[in-house]
């Protein structure tokens, strides 16, 4: 008997809910795949056979989160469920939903029901509830709905037999809209687009106005009227916005009462990794090895290219002497520029295998578990969980990280948040404790694995960390600033990392740190070159005082002119600068060229090896430029006769770098997202004390 | 010749001091980032 009735189906979800499993388990072999008219995205309409003379055409629509376009396959979407005159306008829609993202998948169903077309609600999955402990209280839900919902599996074949019957009668579908948007909104303004539009669904009128250009069922005095209304393009916004936010919240009502997920009782793998992952001791365990290994990976694997890249600059430096004829210029390129790029390109190893760690285990869905894992610490510091989110961003750049803190809701936590991150390591501190370890930290291993460096630069992370918690604690105790605010993270599917994006995120987070620190450390490497080789009166007659001063030493030429040329630095503008810095900073064991270092990189931290580098380059006369390293290495302290760069020394200078707030950004930043210099001032006088107690402390210590 | 290196080093320490300045004192123009008072953006 030959079929005489279709029923259009629209199949609609959020990508990866298996909607196209249900389209091949309805249609079977019976679909063909085309094109949209002008565009290349995919058309697939299918027969599923429902009763011996009813048969259902069924369009796999592409995959949307919402029904505001942003994409031309959204809008695909969106054209045909709108347009009653549009080919493949559905009698009925089923809506696709996994059981794990149900609450994301209901902001689609809630718009699309508002629709008023007949629609059903198909939670796929649905063998693997027990697995994922999930439970759903059907009959209330679809009370609450106000529709038929179903629990499917496509690729199982389960309760598809019942949606085909629940497809036959859609006709007894209740079309009666979910969300009164109208009521929540502007009651007002709603009544009115009603009063105007009588014949058109309220949310379908909505639609029109904020997302369509062109109305093909409308007549002219409507499209007239749509345009009018599109005029007020702010309102429009803001509208919007509560419409999703209403949305949102009348889906969360609805789900505490009929759905619960209890993680003790799952058990797939994904549960099975979470529960390890998210343990409350092994979760923190394992987290802390995979931080060891980060950091040992940092020292081992950088080493090569950082030495050869080491080795690159300084040859250049001398090759460009050699070329050159002598002069001011030859001198700034060979002795300011150089040294002070290359100062900043030899960290780019060290950077890129960081960022490499970051982004896999951003990828994999991990990062996700450590925030959660982080969640339960913050609150007895008194803390968001949100707050996690910009201290681990915090491990880059301190700026993008207190821009992260916008998405705390309470003030008074937004605002310690602000006040902390600046204390996490971030990847400027990086070249920093990175030249001072591998001066004062012997290259040995620690249990036959870890590597001592390695060890030493966790341990200067979690001290940045600890800080930042420890300071969060008191602000949250002594701050009288009110709000508060509630922590929910949704937790991605574990999967691979694509090696595309790591590769991407690393390049370009790699670029931003050398071309944004690149600038900053150029321009201030020209600075001190001139300072340096310029001076007072005193500098001109260095020559003069030195060579009377040394008539009656018998040093060789070597010594002699490496003598000189430390004599004419200490004379130098910069040398006059430092030498007046020199008491204050002499009780931390620095002396006046740390100090010019410590000035210089108040701009920008990772200018400090820059400076070092322009500074011990102008002070060494040798004819062979050596690299940063061995020339910090060499470094002597003028009054012990003892190497400069020695354990006290070092470590009291890693614990400065790690409590100071030496980035001028970051203040701007902090004022701007505050909309005040007090907090600021705050920051940079409380984190100055600190870092110089601190220091001086440590110094005394180990001295 | 040694003239005309002076000119180029002083210009090269004028275009990293007005370099600075720029970065860091002056104020950047505002960007629409289209938010409203609804959203923490």
């Amino acid at each position: 008997m030959p079929e005489h009735k279709a029923i259009k189906v629209a199949l609609v979800g959020n990508p990866n809910t298996g909607k196209t499993s249900l389209f091949n388990q309805l249609t079977g072999l019976n679909q063909k795949v085309g094109n949209y008219p002008g565009i290349t995205v995919d058309k697939k309409v299918g027969k599923a056979h429902l009763s011996e003379h009813i048969y259902a055409s069924v369009i796999d629509l592409p995959g949307t989160y919402s029904i505001n376009p942003t994409t031309i396959d959204e809008n695909i979407v969106l054209q045909t469920l709108l347009n009653t005159a549009h080919g493949d306008f559905p009698d009925v829609i089923v809506v696709v939903a996994d059981i794990e993202n149900i609450k994301r998948n209901l902001l689609l169903y809630s718009q699309i029901k508002d629709l008023q077309i007949p629609t059903i609600l198909a939670i796929n999955m649905a063998d693997q509830l027990d697995k994922k402990g999930v439970e759903i209280d059907l009959e209330l839900l679809k009370h609450e709905l106000k529709s038929e919902v179903l629990l499917i599996s496509a690729r199982k074949n389960i309760g598809i037999d019942k949606l085909k019957e629940v497809i036959l009668d859609y006709d007894k579908l209740d079309t009666s809209t979910l969300a009164k948007i109208s009521e929540r909104i502007d009651k007002e303004y709603f009544d009115e687009l009603q009063s105007n539009f009588p014949n058109i669904s309220l949310y379908k009128t909505w639609l029109y106005i904020t997302q369509l250009d062109e109305f093909p069922d409308l007549s002219e005095k409507e499209q007239d009227l749509i345009q009018q209304y599109k005029k007020e393009a702010d309102k429009l916004k803001k509208y919007q916005h509560k419409e999703t936010i209403f949305r949102y919240q009348q889906i969360n009502e609805i789900l505490k009462k009929t759905y619960k997920v209890d993680r003790t009782k799952a058990r797939d793998l994904r549960s099975r990794l979470d529960s390890i992952l998210t343990h409350k001791i092994f979760g923190y365990v394992i987290f802390a090895v995979i931080l060891m290994m980060i950091f040992q990976s940092i020292f081992d694997w950088a080493s090569i290219p950082m030495d050869l890249i080491d080795a690159f600059f300084a040859d250049l430096s001398t090759t460009v002497r050699q070329l050159l004829p002598a002069g001011p210029v030859t001198d700034l390129i060979s002795e300011g520029i150089i040294p002070g790029i290359g100062g900043i390109v030899i960290f780019i190893p060290q950077i890129a295998i960081l960022f490499l760690f970051v982004s896999v285990l951003e990828e994999t869905g991990y990062m996700s578990r450590v925030v959660f894992l982080m969640d339960k610490i913050m609150r007895r510091f008194g803390m968001s969980g949100k707050s996690v989110v910009p201290l681990i961003s915090g491990t880059a750049c301190a700026i993008p990280a207190v821009m992260a803190a916008r998405n705390i809701s309470g003030w008074k936590e937004r605002l310690i948040t602000i006040l902390v991150v600046p204390f996490v390591t971030c990847s400027a501190r990086l070249p920093v404790y990175a030249i001072i370890i591998a001066l004062i930290i012997p290259q040995q291993r620690v249990l036959g694995v870890f590597s001592l460096q390695g060890l030493t630069l966790l341990g200067l992370y979690l001290l940045g960390f600890l800080m930042a918690v420890l300071s969060g604690y008191i602000l949250h105790k002594t701050l009288k600033v009110q709000g508060k605010s509630f922590f929910l993270i949704e937790m991605p599917d574990y999967k691979l990392p694509s090696l595309k994006n790591v590769f991407y995120t690393v390049i370009e987070k790699t670029k931003a740190f050398v071309f944004g620190a690149g600038k900053i450390i150029l321009a201030i490497s020209i600075i001190l070159w001139f300072l340096a080789s310029n001076g007072p009166d005193s500098f001109d007659k260095a020559e003069a005082d030195f060579a009377a001063q040394a008539e009656n030493a018998t040093i060789d030429e070597s010594d002699y002119n490496a003598a000189f040329a430390s004599y004419k630095l200490e004379h130098s503008y910069i040398g006059v600068m430092g030498k007046a810095i020199e008491p204050a900073i002499q009780p931390l064991g620095y002396d006046w060229k740390i100090g010019i270092a410590l000035i210089s990189s108040f701009a920008a931290r990772e200018v400090f090896v820059g400076t070092l580098a322009t500074i011990y380059s102008v002070g060494n006369d040798d004819e062979e430029h050596s690299t940063i390293k061995k020339r910090m290495s060499e470094e002597v302290n003028e009054t012990t006769g003892e190497k400069l760069f020695n354990i006290p020394v070092g470590m009291s200078l890693m614990i400065f770098y790690a409590f100071a707030m030496q980035c001028v950004s970051t203040l701007a930043i902090v004022k701007r997202e505050t909309n005040s210099w007090t907090w600021p001032l705050v920051q940079l006088i409380g984190m100055g004390i600190i870092a110089y107690v601190a220091s001086f402390i440590t110094y005394t210590l180990l001295s | 010749m040694e003239f005309i290196q002076d000119i180029l080093v002083v210009s090269a320490l004028i275009g990293a001091i007005v370099y600075l300045v720029k970065r860091f004192f002056v104020k950047p123009k505002k960007k629409d980032t289209g938010c409203n008072t609804d959203c923490n953006c």
